[in-house]
């Protein structure tokens, strides 16, 4: 999961890139909002957490712009005032939710598996490949009654195939929604991940969920 | 409206009171003068009518005689003659004596009486003595009785249609007088913290009720801005009090999120009462602002403001040594006046703050103290980087940070200015700023000597 955080107080954004990280979501920060317009062109974003008080253009008119270029992905507004006009003008804006400052970074993960899980295969917090089970909110993944411990990266990868089950996703679809703008996308990191995470849910299983297809990327899918 | 009616009513009715007795006392003087006169006449008539006979008639036996052209002349004055004999007996009659008799209780000689004869004439008796006969002469009274009664009956007519048409001519005119303040009030109903924006239209005459008027708008002009000023502090205070709440509420969220070493605990700690810290200075500040802006809170005593100047001097100089800053401090002669020593300093120390802050290493500051004709003038000179120009209009507004890029978390609130500022006014005094952009910044503070009688910290802008 790709998220844009747009907050121009820089040490909130900080600790929202914290946070989210540690919830293993790939995390860009821009403190400018007419900056947003250009970063949503460069990568997929699947979120984005829209401060209202922003240099440049706020977060209504942000919200209008990206609604009218076509972008759909959900937008959570952060806003610092609650009043009802606050509320009613950021959803009629185009956002799908809003937060009122402050706000503890649970209920902030919450709203954003909330709002993935409507673009998402499933409804419930599960996704389900096969025998394979990841619960994004718990961010535990099993296979059979096996529980397996996963690093965020790791998560991140899974949580990526899984939302496209039986899908082949490229090294730069995944590169996209699991690593922020800082990472290369020559890095040969995307391997190490992917042999680490077959490690952990395949060995030991007949059927082997995680799929190499030569030349395109990876799939997860439990037939063959 | 109710109140207003009861004030044009009562205006109304003192005019007419007034007025009435005016007229009243006009019109009784009026008759008893008319009266006066009349009498006059007709006594005048009788006494001279009297005088002309008593020299002509002339008496052959009992009977008395009048010359012909007296008589002529006692007809045309409408004077009616009786001459009686001495034992009473009518000799002699002329006029409208022919037609009556006289009554059996005459007045006395040189008397004027009125009578009634027969029951329908009015008259005045007047009776001249000759020789042993009486003259009896008698002038109606009914013309100048009708007259006077006409004068009475035109006044009672008159002056109750006089005192009409000026309680409506005083109704119109209280109504006119009085519209404005019906419009004043009208306005003063819809006005309340919320709008403050309303204004009595202008288009008043300038008289009183036009003075009320600008007056009013005024007042109001000055509450507006200040309900706007305390607005405005309102929705700053609480912007800079919610970011930093934001911010401690996700760090607090962040630590308890899940398991973390006791080291990362430590530092998230301590940016968590570095917030704190910051939030209680911010506290501190707007309290500190809230009380030097109530003048009546000031403790004023003498002070000697150079012994004050060198005490905070001391406090100073570690810093600017550290900073590789020349700092100087001047104050001679008698620099004693009246003031709150505590809050003097305070806005001294706010200056000197700024000073060291924008000053760089080898710069000057200098903090004299000079007296001037009836004013100490304290003045923090220095060689730091200035103030850009469109900055200074604003210096003194709260929460005004001449340098937005500065962050929050190092900078000021942007309260020290409007701390000191608002101290210098509760002492009646002024503070003037004179910056160049990497010259530097010299602020002064002129105190009057005499305790002002007024502070002005409140209806500064």
């Amino acid at each position: 999961m790709r998220v844009l955080v747009v907050e121009d107080e820089p040490r909130m954004a900080a600790l929202l890139r914290q946070g989210l990280e540690e919830d293993a979501y790939a995390v860009d920060v821009v403190s400018n909002g007419l900056e947003v317009l250009e970063w949503v062109q460069s990568a997929a974003y699947d979120l984005i957490l829209l401060d209202i008080m922003l240099p440049g253009m706020d977060g209504f008119e942000v919200c209008q712009t990206l609604r009218r270029q076509g972008y759909m992905m959900p937008i959570l507004m952060l806003t610092a005032r609650d009043t009802l006009t606050d509320k009613v003008m950021g959803l009629d804006s185009g956002a799908d939710d809003y937060l009122v400052k402050p706000f503890a970074i649970e209920e902030v993960t919450a709203r954003l598996r909330a709002l993935s899980r409507r673009s998402g295969p499933s409804k419930t917090p599960e996704l389900v490949v096969g025998d394979l089970r990841l619960n994004t909110a718990t961010k535990q993944a099993s296979r059979g009654n096996i529980t397996i411990p996963l690093s965020a990266k790791e998560y991140a990868l899974l949580e990526t195939l899984m939302h496209h089950p039986h899908q082949i996703l490229s090294r730069d679809q995944i590169i996209e929604k699991v690593w922020d703008m800082d990472f290369s996308s020559e890095s040969k990191l995307i391997e190490v991940y992917v042999h680490a995470l077959r490690k952990k849910i395949d060995d030991g299983h007949e059927v082997k969920l995680i799929q190499t297809v030569r030349g395109l990327g990876y799939r997860i899918s439990d037939h063959g | 409206m109710a109140k207003l009616g009861r004030l044009r009513v009562r205006l109304v009715l003192w005019t007419i009171t007034l007025e009435a007795i005016l007229l009243l006392t006009f019109a009784v003087t009026l008759l008893l003068f008319l009266k006066n006169q009349q009498d006059s006449q007709i006594e005048d008539a009788l006494r001279l009518s009297g005088a002309q006979l008593r020299s002509v008639v002339e008496t052959q036996n009992d009977t008395y005689v009048v010359p012909d052209d007296v008589i002529a002349q006692l007809n045309r004055r409408e004077i009616s003659v009786w001459i009686l004999d001495g034992q009473g007996e009518v000799r002699f009659r002329t006029g409208e004596a022919r037609n009556f008799d006289l009554p059996d209780d005459l007045p006395a000689q040189g008397v004027f009486r009125d009578v009634t004869l027969g029951g329908e004439e009015h008259v005045r008796l007047y009776i001249v003595p000759l020789a042993e006969a009486d003259i009896v002469l008698a002038y109606s009274v009914d013309d100048s009785r009708v007259f006077l009664q006409q004068v009475a009956v035109g006044f009672a007519i008159a002056i109750p249609i006089m005192l009409l048409l000026s309680a409506g001519g005083g109704l119109f005119l209280a109504n006119r007088a009085l519209a404005p303040v019906t419009q004043i009030t009208e306005t003063a109903r819809r006005i309340n913290a919320e709008d403050l924006s309303r204004r009595i239209q202008m288009n008043l005459p300038d008289d009183e009720i036009g003075e009320l008027a600008q007056t009013f708008n005024a007042m109001l002009d000055r509450l507006d801005r200040a309900f706007q000023r305390e607005r405005q502090l309102t929705t700053d205070a609480s912007h800079e009090l919610r970011t930093p709440l934001g911010v401690l509420k996700m760090q607090l969220s962040l630590a308890r999120s899940r398991p973390r070493e006791t080291v990362e605990l430590m530092t998230m700690m301590q940016a968590m009462e570095g917030d704190v810290d910051r939030m209680t200075r911010l506290v501190e500040q707007l309290l500190t602002l809230a009380r030097v802006e109530q003048p009546g809170l000031m403790n004023f005593a003498l002070c000697d403001i150079g012994g004050l100047l060198h005490d905070l001097g001391s406090q100073y100089q570690a810093v600017a040594d550290e900073k590789a800053i020349q700092f100087t401090i001047f104050a001679e002669g008698d620099l004693t006046l009246p003031c709150d020593a505590d809050k003097i300093r305070q806005a001294i120390a706010n200056l000197m703050d700024n000073a060291i802050k924008y000053t760089s290493a080898n710069g000057k500051i200098r903090l004299e103290a000079v007296q001037q004709s009836e004013c100490i003038k304290i003045t923090i000179a220095d060689t730091g980087v200035g103030i850009a120009p469109e900055h200074l209009p604003h210096l003194f507004e709260r929460f005004y940070r001449a340098d937005s890029a500065r962050t929050s978390t190092t900078g000021g609130f942007g309260l020290g200015l409007p701390i000191t500022k608002a101290i210098v006014n509760a002492h009646g005094g002024q503070i003037e700023v004179h910056s160049e952009l990497n010259v530097g910044t010299t602020i002064s503070i002129i105190l009057p000597i005499s305790i002002p009688l007024f502070p002005t910290g409140l209806n500064s802008d």
